[in-house]
Parts: structure tokens; C-alpha cells; sequence
């Protein structure tokens, strides 16, 4: 039997974020760029009913291969968004249940992707065409190809490697069992693995409990336990950081707030054909409009 | 503020603008040279693309390369593997002249990343 490849996408909306449009915006992202590109969206009841009610039918066939609903209820997990330098808000963030993708996806092969993340090239394509049981990115830079926080570099200015878990790719294999696995015994024991790794913050953080996994798996070394995702660079739009305009699929003009710089000297950055992890989501959310106008919507 | 800091500070921040630009060419660049190769993912330069010219002008039919990810993958049709690198490369290098060329003759921040108003 020949095997499946697909791309899955998380949607569950809380009160400031609408995660469906969000999704909406990158499953058209994974349509345009790559060949890999059945989707299945995985979300929960409220969210589902909230989509059926404000997409048209053919935008959600257009996006969505499959759509799985879950019956859930998701765990207190507040977290501070940033929307540019000057605006910031919180909410409930959703991510206890990551790891159970899994179990929910229908692909043999799965390229999970968050909805903040718009491709703007094929490369993800190629982990499809290899031997890699399990693949993330290790290492991301802003728009200005600088580095993140250190908070965002490793758990602790000691401790060990932060592996991103916007991007996952694996496939069905012991391996990957193993990972998903892990990840959930980190989640149900993160106070104690907060302890021992020593990373900040209250919130839940799908980023920690992943690279602990590996970390783990890797017999508490440095290791290859898993393979990083062309072309090792995860291209990252920052929480303060804005999207100016949308010139075309694949062509954004952002304003770049340098945190590192004081005062910040802001600059205006292009960038085409790559792929960009939009965390300021109420910055593309502004933009909706004009990003279903340049896919042809 | 003195008409000519003002000045100074705008230059300033359109060759700050320049620069990033550049590395953002170079970064996209970086992705058009990857090709994919019997199941691994390998980054085309020049120097595997002279090693492999070089095996097969010393008539060897086979070799092993690590992927980017470190793996070892062995490769029998290493004409086919260069062609691929050499396409890969010749692609990326071409549209990278092509774009900075096109940004080296843009001469203030707007028209360098396309802001319209």
C-alpha cells in the first residue's frame, strides 16, 4: 500500500486570537509551495462550529483535506502575546495536547505546522524524500538573521539546546513513538523537569517539553537523535516586530523592532520566498484580507 | 536636529537597510542550493561539486557523502548528483546576482523593500 504524505495544522480559538483564520492563511501558504500538500486541520468543537460559520464552504474545501474535531478540554495555560513594541495582551494558549498529533494524524508521513507559519518555498518538500524518522528546527533568526533571546538558544545560559516545535516532521516509526511519548511524560511532569532544567516562566512551552524529549532520548547528551529541517534556519518574525504590507504570496515588507539595540534603531525589512514564523499573529491577522486577495481567494 | 546628523542618521539607516537586505538574498540563496539525493538533503558548493568532478575524472563509480544532517548516503551515479548540485548552484547564484544587483541601484529604504506609501 502506497504511503501517505500530509501536512497537519492545529486550530483552537480563544477569545483574542482567531486561530481558524490563521490556519486559513497557511494552509494556503502549504497549497501555493508545496507538492506535499493534503492538509488535515485538528481542532476542537467551538472552533469548528466558529469556522462552519464564518468561511464559505469552498474556502474551507479549498484548505482543509480532512478536518478531525476533538472533544476536549484544554488546560489553563495563559501566555503574554506582544502585538509590536507598544501593545500586549493575554490569553489562553492551547497546547497541552500537541504531542497526541501523533495519534490524530491520518498521514503516514506528517509535516505539523503551526498557523503563524507561512511558507515561502518548497524546502520542506524535501524531508518527503528522505530516510529522517523525526525532524525539527534547532536553530532559528529574526529578520535581521540575528539570534533569539537566549531563553530561545537554550533552556538556561547553561543548560541545553531549545528544538522549536513550530515545525515537526516525522514518520510512523519507534522512533518517533519514542519522541511523542517522552513529550508527554515532560508535560505531565514538567514542574519537575522546570526544576531540573532550570528554564523560566510558568507558561507551558511545547519548545521545552520537545527539547527535553530529545535530550532525553539522546541519553541526556548531545546527540542526533534527531535531524534538523532545511535549511536549518527557521526564519522568525519577533512578537514585536510588525508586517507593513503584503506585496504578493511569498513577498512581505515587515518593520523590525531590534531588541537588542537601545534605543532601537527599527529598520524596514523584505523578504521573499521563505518561510516565516509570523509570531506577531495580530499582525497577519490584519493583513487577512489582502493575503486572501494575493492567494486568489 | 542639525539638517546634515538628520541626514547622516538616514544614510545610516538606508545602508543598515542595505545590509540586511543583502543577507536576506544570501539566506534565500542558501535554500536554493539545497537538493535532495537518495533519501538525504545536501547543501551544493563548489568545493563538493570539485571533489565530485574530480572522482569521476579519476574514473571512481562510487562514493559516500555525509548529508547535511550528517547521515552517510551512498551515491553510484555521481554524474547525476553533480548535475544536480551544479543546477541547484548555478540557479541560486544566478538569481542572487540578479537580485543585488537589482537592490545595489535602489538608493533610498522605500524603494529598497517595496513599501508603497
Amino acid at each position: 500500500m502506497s504511503q501517505t504524505n500530509g501536512v497537519v495544522l492545529f486550530a483552537y480559538n480563544n477569545a483574542k486570537i482567531d486561530y481558524t483564520k490563521l490556519a486559513i492563511i497557511t494552509a494556503l501558504s502549504v497549497k501555493t509551495n508545496l507538492t506535499n500538500n493534503n492538509i488535515a486541520l485538528l481542532t476542537d468543537g467551538p472552533t469548528y462550529d466558529h469556522l462552519k460559520k464564518t468561511q464559505s464552504k469552498s474556502l474551507i474545501d479549498r484548505c482543509f483535506d480532512k478536518i478531525i474535531v476533538e472533544t476536549l478540554t484544554h488546560d489553563k495555560n495563559t501566555r503574554l502575546h506582544h502585538d509590536s513594541p507598544d501593545k500586549n495582551f493575554t490569553t489562553q494558549f492551547s497546547n497541552g495536547n500537541k504531542h497526541n498529533v501523533f495519534n490524530l494524524t491520518p498521514w503516514d508521513k506528517t509535516l505539523l505546522i503551526d498557523v503563524d507559519y507561512i511558507l515561502g518555498n518548497n524546502s520542506l518538500d524535501r524531508l518527503f524524500d528522505t530516510d529522517y524518522e523525526l525532524a525539527l528546527f534547532r536553530t532559528a533568526k529574526g529578520l535581521r538573521m540575528e539570534l533569539p533571546h537566549h531563553d530561545e538558544q537554550r533552556l538556561h545560559p547553561e543548560g541545553i539546546d531549545m528544538w522549536w516545535s513550530t515545525v515537526i516532521y516525522w514518520t510512523k516509526s519507534e522512533q518517533s513513538t519514542q519522541f511523542f511519548n517522552m513529550w508527554h511524560h515532560v508535560k505531565d511532569n514538567y514542574d519537575y523537569y522546570k526544576f531540573l532544567y532550570k528554564f523560566p516562566g510558568r507558561m507551558f512551552r511545547t519548545d521545552y517539553a520537545s527539547a527535553i524529549a530529545i535530550h532525553l532520548l539522546n541519553g541526556q547528551m548531545e546527540g542526533n537523535f534527531v535531524n534538523e529541517i532545511p535549511p536549518k534556519v527557521m526564519r522568525y518574525m519577533d512578537q514585536k516586530d510588525d508586517l507593513v504590507q503584503v506585496n504578493d504570496k511569498n513577498d512581505f515588507t515587515f518593520l523590525s523592532h531590534y531588541i537588542n539595540h537601545k534605543p532601537s534603531q527599527d529598520i524596514v525589512v523584505r523578504v521573499q520566498d521563505q518561510d516565516i514564523h509570523m509570531m506577531n499573529k495580530m499582525a497577519l491577522l490584519r493583513h487577512y484580507d489582502k493575503l486572501l486577495e494575493v492567494y486568489n481567494v | 536636529m542639525d539638517k546634515r546628523l538628520a541626514a547622516a542618521l538616514d544614510f545610516s539607516n538606508y545602508r543598515l537597510t542595505l545590509a540586511n537586505q543583502k543577507i536576506n538574498l544570501r539566506q534565500r540563496a542558501e535554500i536554493q542550493k539545497l537538493v535532495n539525493h537518495n533519501n538525504g538533503i545536501f547543501t551544493s558548493t563548489p568545493e563538493i561539486m570539485g571533489y565530485i568532478q574530480y572522482l569521476i575524472s579519476s574514473d571512481f563509480e562510487q562514493q559516500v557523502f555525509l548529508d547535511n544532517n550528517e547521515t552517510p548516503i551512498l551515491i553510484k551515479d555521481l554524474p547525476t548528483f553533480l548535475e544536480k548540485l551544479n543546477s541547484a548552484y548555478t540557479m541560486a547564484m544566478n538569481e542572487f546576482f540578479i537580485e543585488n544587483e537589482k537592490i545595489k541601484k535602489q538608493r533610498n529604504v522605500k524603494s529598497l523593500t517595496n513599501v508603497t506609501d
